[in-house]
């Protein structure tokens, strides 16, 4: 097994090969390749470097602490990536300590093609690959920790071409890590091959588990991008999403129906987009979640109508979440209160509301900090800034401070 | 049970709902766990009250930590959603959860000079004597009595948990459930319950464990539950997967899962009896050794679906339940096990639950017979099923299963009628049915009394490793991080027994004493992986490849090797290589070097030299 310091030597050297600082990545003004990484601003940086200094935090001395403090760094390094943050996501991954690690090298590399510096993939597979490797043959690891790190090492090969390797590595894997490898396919697959793609889908869709069917829609909001134009095309995806999705739990059915709004809304197709969340909006009738579960859907398809142009519906809707949410605030944990106002804040940042997403941002804060364990409000605070940070609200002098404040306030009792 | 004016004397000293009493070590504890503690060993702790762990919070507790709350008071733990508990017993210190009667019984010994080792003490008829330990979660549930809960998986399906008060309505320090099947909430190794069951404030009685929708994320292993007033486990929903149980003495179902548990099961050993000595059969006296529903009705998802592999399940021969009972849709594969001494039917068709669900082929689920004949993944549409991956155990076979399985000692009259019809012994299902030998090496019962109105003949001397028709298997589990490929039938290897030296049962003197300890450790190779034993003088490996290579490694913890991965430990190793014969044994003379050592060895196919699987491991004294 390659030591944890040969690893770590490996992911500083790739460091070195960082084409160039996320500082002069943001500095840039245009392309220079097929893609140019987002530009960010100084206080997206800071709250994700805030987000990880947080959750870092954790002490490592029993495995139970090495799970929660792993599995919340592998949040932030994945906020890292949507910000286009490489040399941050390859630096927080080094200080992962368990099999986390693999899986964020592996986004790192998928995410590092879309623009263009492969030299380095390879490199960040290969270590990738070496520990899957390691948990593989670590009598005290699962394997579906071992599956989730080749399907992303697969999601990336694919991008890379290879698609008959991709083939052979994700045989056997669990199905609950395929929905990832079966999206990535659906970006790279040929578009005469489209229809045989489609016919898959169905298949699955009648026989298939619920990661399989999850995976085989998530592929048709992929085909719903890619086949925009063909009116044709899309339509079909867009059936299978519709139709194919209604026996998925509500927060994946929402989850995958936001897919293709958003694909609608780039391209400003606000009657698609209309109507498509009109589709969404039916889980009410199924299901009545508690409020810290209910808030977070209301609040998703509130930013997307917001985003359509019914700004007023959307305040409204988004009101009313809030005034629930406030008058079930007893049967609320403290620790679950700021994941559901998280995305209240995002869906009025949305639509340009930021001052309301700055009030609620800055009420999860503190809610966040209730808690009287470090565990909970390392985890809120960390996550409240990556959210933060890719909603690009700015944090007010004051409300930075707390936060900064809250982080230093972390330690014993975890 | 202390006054209440007590108990405020000792908040207001300590404001830490933990007082010490005159007894320097012990420490009652009496409120609420909010914020992140760590439970010690050098006390021991006294819970008067029924005591939550609160969100947020993670209780920890060291390894050789006793809990023993007051006798008759109730004492209980309640771990709520999002707060975790972290129960760090090892083979040589576990963690035990008793009442104050137990210690009493506790002998003297040269590290006890007063008194109360936990590895001694006198079995007892007796449970009800303090509470147990109740554990929520969020994974997903089936429980159809909620209002506003629907048929389908769905996040928003949660419940009150039974046994606990809610302190106003919608109290989130009692519900279960939600849309988390990864869910984590904490870890528990070598964890022993003893005596409990008891209940505050309510007309009812508390299983030894209870685990409502917990997560694959929470890690449960090395765990016995002796002699309880309910139920052994009980598991409603969600995906936590456990290794390494013993349930004994208990008084109704030993293990009973409802409302759609979709997690897996390994080396479970189940003894019947009765944990009280004028009681009902359900409160006192075993009732079902293992009492599977799917949902709770039986339309509702997700269903129970899951596979157990290598469980020993020793039933009362006279007046014992059912072996395996199913109710309700559950979805089990048993295999690699052993069924024996059962005093009804070793499949037990029981349908329904009798709380007003309607059993298999409602609503156009499939009919009992059906269920033995579909494929894992063959089930028909419904419309309320669950976008399934949410049914992640299940690999290979049927929806309902016995394989690769010995049943002997099953005298009943209606033993096997309902597994007959169900073709559980047609011959590609490599089922024994009654061999000659037992399929266990030794057990031994007292004279069979009268316990209510129903005869038991409570088991008083069980080594409960593999003989004859158990001693190999025709298949046996995947590999896939979680099963071991244990190529035997049951819970023990042949050679070892993993209750080795920290449980009540060896406590007690209903098991035997072992030189090592099975560990868990384990992968394996495409023959299952080979067993290795040491009885202290002689090493043994079985079960390896033919005309192989064993490699062993010796090293001074379990951490030691750079194989391992994790935590590296640069300490010294020793390896050697021995050769395996035609039917992959080996044995041969060691020396104990004095010290407490661990081995882990290795199959090595001379074809492939590159191709390790390694070895269950051993840790001794």
């Amino acid at each position: 097994m390659a030591s944890r310091t040969s690893i770590i030597a490996c992911v500083t050297a790739l460091l070195a090969l960082t084409a160039c600082s996320e500082e002069q990545a943001a500095e840039r003004t245009a392309p220079t390749g097929p893609k140019s990484r987002p530009a960010t601003a100084p206080f997206q940086r800071e709250l994700v470097d805030l987000a990880f200094d947080a959750v870092s935090k954790f002490p490592v001395d029993n495995d139970l602490n090495v799970k929660n403090r792993s599995r919340a760094q592998e949040t932030v390094v994945d906020a890292a990536l949507d910000l286009g943050l490489l040399d941050r996501s390859a630096a927080y991954a080094e200080d992962i300590v368990n099999w986390r690690r693999g899986v964020c090298l592996a986004n790192l590399a998928a995410k590092t093609l879309e623009y263009d510096e492969s030299a380095k993939v390879q490199d960040l597979l290969e270590m990738a690959g070496r520990i899957a490797e390691q948990v593989r043959q670590d009598p005290n690891e699962q394997k579906w920790r071992h599956d989730r790190v080749v399907a992303r090492i697969a999601r990336a090969k694919l991008k890379l071409g290879q698609a008959e390797e991709v083939a052979r590595m994700v045989q056997g894997l669990e199905a609950s890590e395929m929905p990832i490898v079966a999206a990535a396919r659906a970006e790279v697959v040929r578009a005469d091959a489209y229809d045989r793609q489609l016919e898959i889908v169905d298949e699955i869709c009648k026989v298939g588990d619920f990661e399989q069917v999850r995976g085989a829609l998530l592929a048709c909001t992929r085909f719903f991008d890619r086949f925009y134009d063909d009116e044709a095309r899309r339509g079909a995806a867009e059936q299978r999403v519709v139709h194919g999705y209604k026996k998925l739990p509500v927060p994946v059915r929402i989850e995958l129906i936001s897919e293709i709004v958003e694909v609608a809304l780039d391209r400003e197709d606000l009657e698609t987009a209309k109507r498509l969340i009109t589709a969404a909006d039916d889980y009410k009738v199924q299901a009545k979640f508690r409020a810290e579960d209910d808030t977070p859907l209301v609040a998703r398809l509130a930013g997307l109508r917001g985003r359509v142009g019914d700004v007023e519906q959307a305040r409204k809707e988004l009101k009313e979440a809030l005034a629930d949410f406030d008058g079930a605030l007893r049967t609320i944990p403290d620790m679950f209160r700021a994941r559901a106002l998280r995305p209240v804040a995002e869906a009025y940042q949305s639509f340009g509301d930021t001052e309301a997403a700055h009030a609620v941002f800055a009420r999860a804060i503190e809610d966040g900090a209730l808690n009287p364990n470090s565990r909970p409000r390392a985890i809120d605070l960390s996550e409240t800034c990556c959210s933060m940070a890719k909603a690009g609200v700015e944090p007010s002098a004051e409300l930075l401070r707390r936060m900064t404040q809250i982080r230093d306030q972390l330690g014993s009792p975890w | 049970m202390l006054p209440r004016f007590t108990n405020a004397i000792l908040a207001a000293a300590c404001g830490l709902g933990i007082a010490a009493t005159a007894s320097a070590q012990q420490q009652l504890v009496f409120q609420n766990i909010s914020t992140s503690t760590t439970w010690t060993a050098n006390n021991t702790y006294n819970m008067i009250d029924q005591i939550y762990v609160l969100p947020g919070a993670t209780l920890t507790i060291e390894a050789g930590t006793v809990v023993a709350s007051a006798t008759n008071v109730g004492g209980s733990l309640a771990v709520t959603r999002g707060a975790q508990i972290n129960i760090q017993g090892t083979p040589d210190n576990p963690v035990i959860f008793t009442s104050t009667a137990d210690v009493a019984t506790w002998a003297a010994d040269g590290s006890h000079p007063t008194g109360g080792n936990p590895k001694t003490g006198s079995w007892r008829a007796a449970a009800n004597e303090w509470g147990n330990i109740t554990i929520m979660g969020s994974g997903y549930i089936s429980e159809n009595a909620t209002l506003g809960n629907v048929p389908t998986c769905s996040a928003s399906n949660t419940a009150a948990m039974e046994g606990l008060v809610a302190g106003f309505p919608g109290d989130p320090n009692v519900i279960y459930g939600g849309g988390n099947d990864d869910d984590d909430s904490g870890s528990i190794s070598y964890l022993t319950l003893r005596y409990g069951g008891r209940v505050i404030g309510l007309n009812n009685e508390l299983n030894g464990l209870s685990l409502g929708g917990i997560g694959r994320g929470t890690d449960i292993h090395h765990l016995e539950i002796m002699n309880n007033v309910d139920d052994g486990i009980e598991i409603w929903g969600g995906t936590v997967n456990i290794k390494y149980f013993s349930i004994w003495n208990i008084g109704d179902d030993s293990l009973d899962i409802d409302q759609g548990w979709r997690g897996k099961g390994q080396f479970g050993l189940i003894v019947q009896g009765y944990s009280l000595p004028a009681a009902t059969q359900g409160s006192g006296v075993g009732d079902n050794a293992c009492e599977i529903d799917g949902a709770e009705d039986s339309d509702w998802q997700p269903v129970t679906t899951t596979s157990l592999y290598n469980m020993t399940v020793i039933g009362q021969p006279v007046d014992g339940d059912g072996l395996t009972t199913w109710r309700d849709n559950a979805r089990v594969q048993y295999r690699n096990c052993i069924f024996m001494d059962g005093g009804d039917a070793v499949v037990r068709f029981d349908n329904v639950d009798g709380d007003g669900a309607n059993g298999y082929g409602h609503n156009g689920t499939l009919s009992w017979p059906a269920t033995w004949t579909t494929a894992f993944n063959g089930a028909p549409a419904h419309p309320n099923d669950c976008p399934a991956s949410i049914y992640p155990v299940q690999q290979d076979g049927n929806l309902a299963e016995i394989k690769d399985s010995v049943f002997f000692g099953n005298t009943d009259a209606a033993a096997y009628g309902e597994a007959l019809a169900r073709g559980v012994f047609n011959p590609s299902n490599n089922n024994v049915q009654e061999p000659a030998g037992s399929p266990i090496a030794a057990i031994t019962r007292a004279a069979p009394i009268t316990v209510g109105t129903l005869t038991m003949s409570q088991v008083t001397f069980l080594d409960p490793r593999p003989a004859n028709d158990a001693l190999t298997s025709v298949g046996f589990a995947p590999n896939d991080g979680f099963f071991s490929s244990a190529k035997y039938r049951g819970a023990f290897a042949p050679g070892n027994n993993w209750l080795g030296n920290w449980s009540a049962s060896r406590a007690f003197g209903f098991t035997p004493a072992e030189v090592s300890v099975d560990i868990g450790n384990d992968t394996t190779g495409a023959n299952g992986y080979p067993v290795i034993a040491y009885d202290g003088t002689t090493f043994s490996a079985t079960n390896g490849v033919a005309n192989g290579a064993l490699g062993l490694f010796f090293g001074a913890s379990r951490f030691d090797f750079p194989i391992f991965g994790g935590i590296l430990v640069p300490l010294p190793f020793v390896s050697v290589t021995i050769p395996l014969d035609g039917n992959g044994e080996t044995s041969f003379n060691l020396t104990n070097p004095g010290a407490r050592i661990f081995v882990q060895g290795a199959s090595l196919d001379l074809g492939a030299p590159q191709s390790l699987s390694f070895s269950n491991a051993l840790q001794w004294n």
